[in-house]
């Protein structure tokens, strides 16, 4: 409980303006009807009993501190997207950090320090006014850039720029007693321009192949590394739908390509890989491209539902695949990478198609959103970065076990992924993503959830891949022998040591996805059978 | 059973040893420090003999030390004693996987053993600047020393990898993370995970602290069909920071390092008598090496493009230098190349030891724009210390596009020489002292007399090294005694 | 005739209900952002913070007024009014999605009256104003036309009829001059309305629908009996209220009104282009254009939609949606002389001459509220007066000190709040600027 003492005593922190327990202000941090509709926003969302808004990284501390001492649970959110972001117990506080706007980039060094406020769209725009860019993920520009370093961070750019978490340099991070740490050069100086730290790296306890979202204490401020991208401007053209950036196309420019097969399609990306080119390449599913061309989720429908058997074999037959070439250095480097990839395309017979050369959805402005367009409701089902013959292997499998539960699955005619390449060919990416009427009937609604929480993850264990959306979403990959082995075993001794009454977000996911399919009859019987 | 006799049930008699003359080679390498004995030496074959030896270590809170290929550049410093568990029969290379570009590897592998290997696959892996050739290529990645080549922004060469935790578990990390690996879907090339913790990273720079790395996938890429390299000769390092930011920048060329003259005779030089002598005099105070490098399609074309580049960044930025196809007193650098991409030759004295027979490192990371005060601040603390200023080798690496900057100062020394060592060793602790005055970054602080310092400074992050190595290593049983463990 | 239809909270409970919370509500247009500086474009959570402030927040705010849950307390009154009703939300929103967040906030407020809980006392005060004195202040219905000249060349049988507004009657008076004075030099058949009375805006906008209705009945009936079928009018909310807020009232497309609506810039930019006005004197200013909400993204046609929503929420019939794309914004820019569109791509007209205008960061659909709308500026000055300021910096920063647009409201309140603050800003109505390059008449500006 949030007493009246404890609230003055937070009161005294952030100032009166900046802490309400009204329940209409609480209202609007709602995590129960979230639009997401999750199992676990369903099962577990609450509005929070207090908010605060601290204006900077002492206050944060100070409050966490008060919650710390009085055994509160608090959850932190900065730009709010993830349905982890909110309460899950109707007692807690919630932190919001969205008064945390400091972004300052240090374009000699590279870098950029952000506040939790911060957003890709303004980190990306003010670093390209430098000649230096970041991935905006595919998350989208709208999500801040600390919880994505630290929870996921994929787009096609990180062919070139690698994970979100490999560039994660200095930060400032409030342990869930709220201590103040920090990490990387800032240790022992004031220059936030290396991550690694005074020998071994503790930014190993703050991300792994995800975060905690937000269950080891709250990040406040970070300096993220930013490559080298020419200087060339790039001219943002018309409104809405229709908005996007121009690109200087003597340096920057898309290359569309027909491939006859899919295996010609995977040597394609591999040999572009191996021959040292390109700034991303995407194999572009078809649904997308209605998706592109329709003016509302109506028209898309219109579409897409036409001819089942002609889309099936247009969703099964067709690979196309998607290069961005940048001259970083210069316009004849754009040359010689167009003239190196047309030689391969010819070598896997791709035909060239035309596209124009804007862009809208992956230098400034990611556009996740868009994925709940077509049915009101959205979310990936697995993902992987290994070799791109495992992700190619593996989004088959998923296609497989998706038809079973289409419905209540968006029927997608047996598309197998989106898949593109990563950190320069060294793996592949593969991400499923499913979308599915959130106004269904329960019987349906509860075959979706087990798809996601018991049967999507349980394939995974069938085939032999650990991966990331499965610890998110089931718990069957936490506390399973065959993973790891037992890493959930090891993640909680990080969490005992530095949180041992559970208060940053609780219960945390590595407890809250138990919760979730213990009390919930359909999971649970689900998982008696479907699980080994 | 006391102890031995444990450890022999685990390996055999063969492999246990604790006879303090045999042991010596485990433990002896270049050291300002005294030498410092285990109790014994054990040579385990694979993980599962590595696990049981940990899990016996906690049972009998007895400190383990970690030993990967049993070549060591600074001495292993068993701080409490214990055991040195000795991996250096675990040398096999399980896959060379050409596809996706990388290898797995266990922890006895050594640069000449996998570069002579990868060779006839034509690929190679990113090296630092002259590891050993009987150095661990596993424990060389975990250090994190510098790789020369500045270019790619994916940064990290260790991939998924396999370990054994400080408790005695054997785990496997990122998408090899499965019990049946390499049997399934995952074929560890993804690093991270699993989940919110990041073992890897944990690993990294920590001297064995929080666990052992029993194989792990490694990056490797191919060689370059074609090369041009250049050098530019600067006066001062001062008058090199612009030219290269503004290279790094335009993110020309493979490998870039900057090297005084002492230090790139000690690596030229035909013999340390008179060609070292000619050499150092002939060759510019500083050199910024830089290899142009073609790939698989059309190389020349990509060369060409990327030195049309550079002297247009020359012409612009650093008028005053020129761009050599020579290293002025050596000759043609087409040589360069071939030699940067190698280990130090086995059977030829270690560059570092050619000068005075051994080197102590001032290594710490910066920001490019402040070498030049570390410079003046360490020539300065050396020769109040009776060290010769110019007698200090200096090798300055850009990293991630000169985000950042790896700096090395070589106090060279002769072992033989207490009054020289001495000095040395004054000189080296001062000049930490001085650097962490202008914020230098430790990121590895060995030796007792670095970490101390260094730590000292960092109070919350030792806190919470502290506090994480307590959760993951009860006992405190893995290399207790080193960093600030 | 069908009213009040489809302007209930719950025919906008989907909508509320299925926003995930993007945020692209509050946010400039992604492609659009320029950074650290002016990244958003809701001046409710721009300034309160807390997310009740925001689209999304009231959203779920919303929802639980539906069920119950919730009742009309202060607070939430605050919540609901501290809000401009400028439009950024919804058209944000319709960048990615199909939902409609604009029409939750009307109908929310429209459901506080209907609970006789809103609106605010000030909105109160204007509205028996209204009802008294037709005018928003209150002062005598007979001076409305008080300022029209002599000389204005009126027409008996018009084809269009010029709608002042309150404003422009009664504060903003020399807008009124030089749209009169446009008119004549545009050598069009217009006249006023008879008996002028205020359009309804301050009405609807504040959830007093029926008010509104009232008002909209008798502005409909004068222009029939006028005989003309064209509005022409310089205020930006006037215009949005007789192109989509009759309209929306009456259950009616815009385009089956029997009239069209045209702002004065559209129809000079007409005249330029067949060469009967000819905007020739050096009007020598450095400006920069903000566009009014009201004339912008508030005001694409109305199109109602009834029907019931399928698998996926797929509507049916098809909604056709209200994007916030076809607003006037073309030639405003096109009289100042701005890009319009495709770099490169001419503009079809000469812009005023002498005048240098130079774009704020955020603008067209992505622009920033004065401050004054939805209510704001009769019921919370101190929050009209942080918002107004806040895109005076902006102008600040790209170096202008004049700010053009083309509603007295904005004017009012750049000139007012700059007053305040003792600022160098000033702002000018586009009329104004105009009327001076045809005649080289209407003094310093």
């Amino acid at each position: 409980m949030i007493s009246e003492e404890i609230y003055k005593e937070l009161e005294s922190i952030v100032g009166e303006k900046w802490i309400s327990n009204e329940p209409e202000m609480l209202q609007g941090y709602t995590n129960i009807d979230r639009g997401w509709d999750s199992a676990e926003a369903r099962m577990l969302g609450q509005n929070p009993a207090v908010v605060v808004l601290p204006a900077n990284t002492e206050e944060v501390s100070e409050v966490i501190k008060v919650a710390s001492r009085n055994n509160i649970g608090y959850t932190p959110v900065s730009t709010y997207f993830t349905p982890s972001a909110g309460a899950t117990s109707d007692d807690c506080l919630q932190v919001d950090l969205k008064r945390l706007t400091t972004l300052e980039v240090d374009a000699r060094n590279q870098n950029a320090t952000v506040g939790s406020g911060i957003v890709y769209a303004q980190l990306q725009a003010e670093a390209l006014k430098h000649g230096l860019y970041t991935a905006v993920p595919g998350g989208g520009s709208q999500v801040g850039v600390i919880p994505n370093h630290l929870c996921w961070g994929f787009s096609p750019l990180t062919y070139r720029v690698g994970m979100a978490n490999r560039r994660i340099l200095g930060l400032e991070w409030i342990l869930p007693d709220g201590e103040i740490v920090r990490l990387g050069s800032l240790a022992t100086g004031s220059n936030p321009f290396m991550g690694e730290g005074i020998g071994p790296d503790l930014r190993g306890l703050i991300r792994g192949s995800i975060g905690w979202n937000g269950s080891l204490g709250i990040v406040t401020k970070m300096t993220t590394k930013l490559l080298p991208i020419h200087n060339q401007k790039f001219n943002p053209l018309r409104i809405m739908k229709y908005s996007f950036l121009h690109f200087p196309e003597h340096r920057q420019r898309w290359y569309n390509f027909t491939c006859p097969s899919k295996s010609a399609m995977v040597e394609f990306m591999l040999d572009v890989a191996h021959a040292e080119i390109g700034a991303a390449m995407t194999r572009v599913p078809i649904a997308w491209r209605y998706l592109a061309k329709s003016t509302s989720k109506e028209d898309y429908w219109d579409k897409w539902a036409q001819d089942p058997d002609q889309k099936r074999k247009e969703v099964t037959e067709t690979y196309i695949l998607r290069f961005l070439l940048i001259g970083y250095t210069s316009e004849k480097q754009l040359e010689y990478e167009e003239k190196v990839l047309m030689k391969i395309a010819a070598k896997h017979k791709a035909e060239h198609r035309r596209t124009r050369q804007v862009d809208g959805s992956w230098m400034q402005s990611g556009d996740s959103v868009t994925m709940w367009w077509l049915t009101g409701a959205f979310m990936t089902v697995t993902g992987l970065i290994d070799a791109l013959d495992n992700c190619i292997k593996l989004g088959e499998e998923f296609a497989k076990l998706k038809a079973q539960y289409t419905p209540p699955l968006m029927e997608d005619y047996g598309d197998e992924g989106w898949y593109q390449m990563n950190d320069m060919g060294h793996s592949g990416y593969l991400e499923f993503l499913n979308d599915w009427d959130p106004l269904d009937s329960k019987q349906n609604l509860e075959k979706k959830d087990i798809y996601f929480q018991v049967a999507g993850p349980q394939l995974l264990v069938d085939v032999g891949v650990h991966h990331f959306f499965a610890q998110i979403v089931s718990p069957l990959s936490i506390d399973n022998p065959e993973f790891g082995p037992y890493y959930g075993d090891f993640a909680r001794k990080i969490k005992d040591a530095f949180d041992p009454n559970y208060l940053s977000n609780p219960p945390g996911f590595l407890d809250s996805l138990d919760e979730v399919i213990d009390g919930y009859p359909a999971l649970k019987k689900a998982k008696a059978k479907i699980c080994k | 059973m006391n102890l031995k006799e444990k450890l022999v049930k685990i390996v055999g008699t063969k492999r246990v040893i604790d006879d303090p003359a045999k042991m010596v080679p485990f433990i002896k390498g270049e050291s300002l420090e005294p030498l410092k004995m285990p109790n014994c030496v054990v040579s385990v074959k694979d993980a599962k003999e590595a696990a049981k030896v940990v899990k016996l270590a906690n049972k009998s809170i007895t400190p383990v030390i970690p030993s990967s290929s049993g070549t060591h550049a600074r001495s292993i410093i068993p701080a409490q004693g214990g055991i040195i568990l000795d991996m250096s029969k675990m040398k096999t290379i399980h896959d060379i996987d050409k596809r996706n570009r990388k290898v797995r590897i266990e922890p006895g592998l050594t640069w000449g053993e996998l570069n002579s290997k990868l060779k006839r696959h034509k690929m190679m892996v990113y090296n630092p600047l002259f590891p050993r050739s009987d150095s661990s290529v596993i424990t060389t990645l975990l250090e994190r020393e510098p790789r020369l080549n500045t270019r790619f922004e994916y940064g990290e060469q260790i991939l998924a990898l396999e370990m054994i935790w400080p408790t005695g578990e054997i785990f496997k990390t990122g998408t090899a993370s499965f019990k049946k690996y390499p049997k399934g879907l995952g074929s560890g090339d993804y690093p991270y995970g699993p989940g919110p913790i990041d073992p890897l990273r944990l690993l990294q720079g920590a001297q064995g602290t929080m666990g052992i790395v029993t194989w792990a996938n490694v990056k490797i890429e191919h060689k370059p069909k074609a090369d041009k390299t250049f050098c530019m000769p600067f006066k001062k390092f001062d008058d090199m920071i612009e030219a290269i930011f503004a290279i790094q920048r335009k993110r020309i060329g493979f490998e870039c390092l900057a090297l005084d003259n002492l230090n790139l005779a000690c690596i030229l030089a035909k013999d340390m008598a008179d060609d070292f002598e000619r050499l150092r005099k002939t060759l510019p105070p500083w050199s910024l090496i830089i290899i142009l490098t073609g790939p698989q399609y059309f190389p020349e074309e990509k060369i060409a493009y990327e030195e049309e580049a550079l002297h247009i960044i020359r012409n612009t930025v650093f008028p005053g230098s020129k761009v050599l196809d020579i290293v002025p007193g050596f000759g043609s650098t087409h040589v360069l190349p071939d030699i940067l991409r190698s280990p130090w030759p086995k059977k030829e004295v270690y560059w570092k030891s050619r000068l005075k027979g051994a080197c102590q490192d001032l290594i710490f990371m910066t920001i490019m724009d402040k070498v030049p005060e570390f410079i003046a601040e360490v020539k300065k603390v050396a020769g109040n210390n009776g060290v010769d200023p110019d007698a200090l080798g200096i090798y300055i690496q850009p990293v991630d596009f000169a985000s950042s900057a790896h700096v090395e100062f070589n106090f060279f020394y002769n072992p033989e020489d207490a009054k020289e060592k001495a000095k040395v060793a004054n000189a080296y602790k001062e000049s930490i002292e001085a650097a962490l005055k202008l914020e230098a970054h430790f990121t590895r602080p060995y030796g007792k007399v670095t970490s101390d310092l260094v730590y000292e400074r960092a109070s919350s992050y030792t806190g919470m090294l502290k506090k994480t190595k307590a959760a993951l290593d009860p006992n405190n049983v893995m290399n207790p005694g080193a960093l600030c463990f | 005739m069908k009213q009040r239809q489809n302007l209930k909270l719950e025919d906008y409970k989907w909508d509320a209900e299925w926003c995930m919370g993007c945020r692209g509500c509050t946010w400039v247009d992604h492609i659009y952002a320029t950074g650290i500086q002016f990244p958003n474009k809701c001046p409710s959570l721009y300034r309160e913070k807390f997310d009740a402030y925001s689209p999304f927040g009231k959203n779920k705010i919303s929802l639980k007024i539906m069920d119950g849950g919730l009742t009309f307390t202060p607070r939430l009154l605050d919540i609901l009014y501290k809000c401009n009703m400028c439009g950024a939300c919804d058209v944000g929103c319709k960048r990615n999605l199909d939902f409609d967040p604009g029409m939750v906030l009307e109908t929310f407020r429209i459901r506080a009256v209907d609970a006789k809980a809103g609106p605010m006392p000030a909105h109160k005060a204007v509205n028996e104003n209204i009802k008294k004195k037709n005018n928003r202040y209150g002062l005598p219905h007979g001076k409305r036309k008080a300022w029209l000249p002599k000389s204005a060349k009126v027409s008996k049988k018009p084809d269009m009829l010029y709608f002042v507004g309150c404003n422009t009657s009664y504060k903003n008076k020399e807008i009124a001059k030089a749209t009169v004075g446009i008119l004549d030099k545009a050598k069009v058949k217009y006249n006023l309305f008879p008996q002028e009375v205020c359009c309804g805006h301050p009405m609807y906008d504040v959830g007093c629908v029926d008010d509104a209705l009232k008002q909209a009945k008798k502005n409909i009936a004068a222009l029939k009996k006028s005989g003309a079928d064209t509005i022409i009018t310089s205020c930006a909310e006037c215009y949005k209220t007789w192109k989509v807020d009759y309209p929306k009232m009456m259950d009616k497309r815009t385009d089956e009104m029997g009239y069209k609506v045209l702002h004065i810039t559209q129809l000079a930019v007409e005249k330029i282009k067949d060469g009967t006005l000819k905007p020739k004197h050096k009007v020598p200013m450095r400006v920069t254009y903000h566009d009014p909400c009201n004339l912008n993204r508030r005001s694409d046609d109305w199109i109602p939609w009834h029907g019931t929503r399928g698998k996926y929420g797929c509507t049916e019939p098809i909604k056709e949606y209200r994007r916030g794309v076809s607003g006037v914004t073309t030639e405003p820019r096109l009289l100042l002389g701005l890009p319009t569109g495709i770099p490169g791509f001419p503009p079809d007209i000469p812009g005023i001459p002498g005048i240098e205008a130079k774009e704020m960061r955020r603008m067209d659909v992505n622009t920033m509220c004065c401050g004054a709308g939805g209510g704001v500026a009769d019921a919370f000055p101190e929050f009209t007066r942080d918002t107004a300021n806040h895109r005076m910096d902006e102008a600040d920063d790209i170096g202008i000190e004049t700010i053009v647009s083309a509603c007295p409201y904005c004017i009012d309140t750049f000139n007012k709040t700059a007053k305040e603050g003792e600022r160098p800003v000033r702002a000018v109505d586009i009329t104004q600027i105009l009327y001076k390059s045809l005649t080289g008449k209407g003094g310093s500006l």
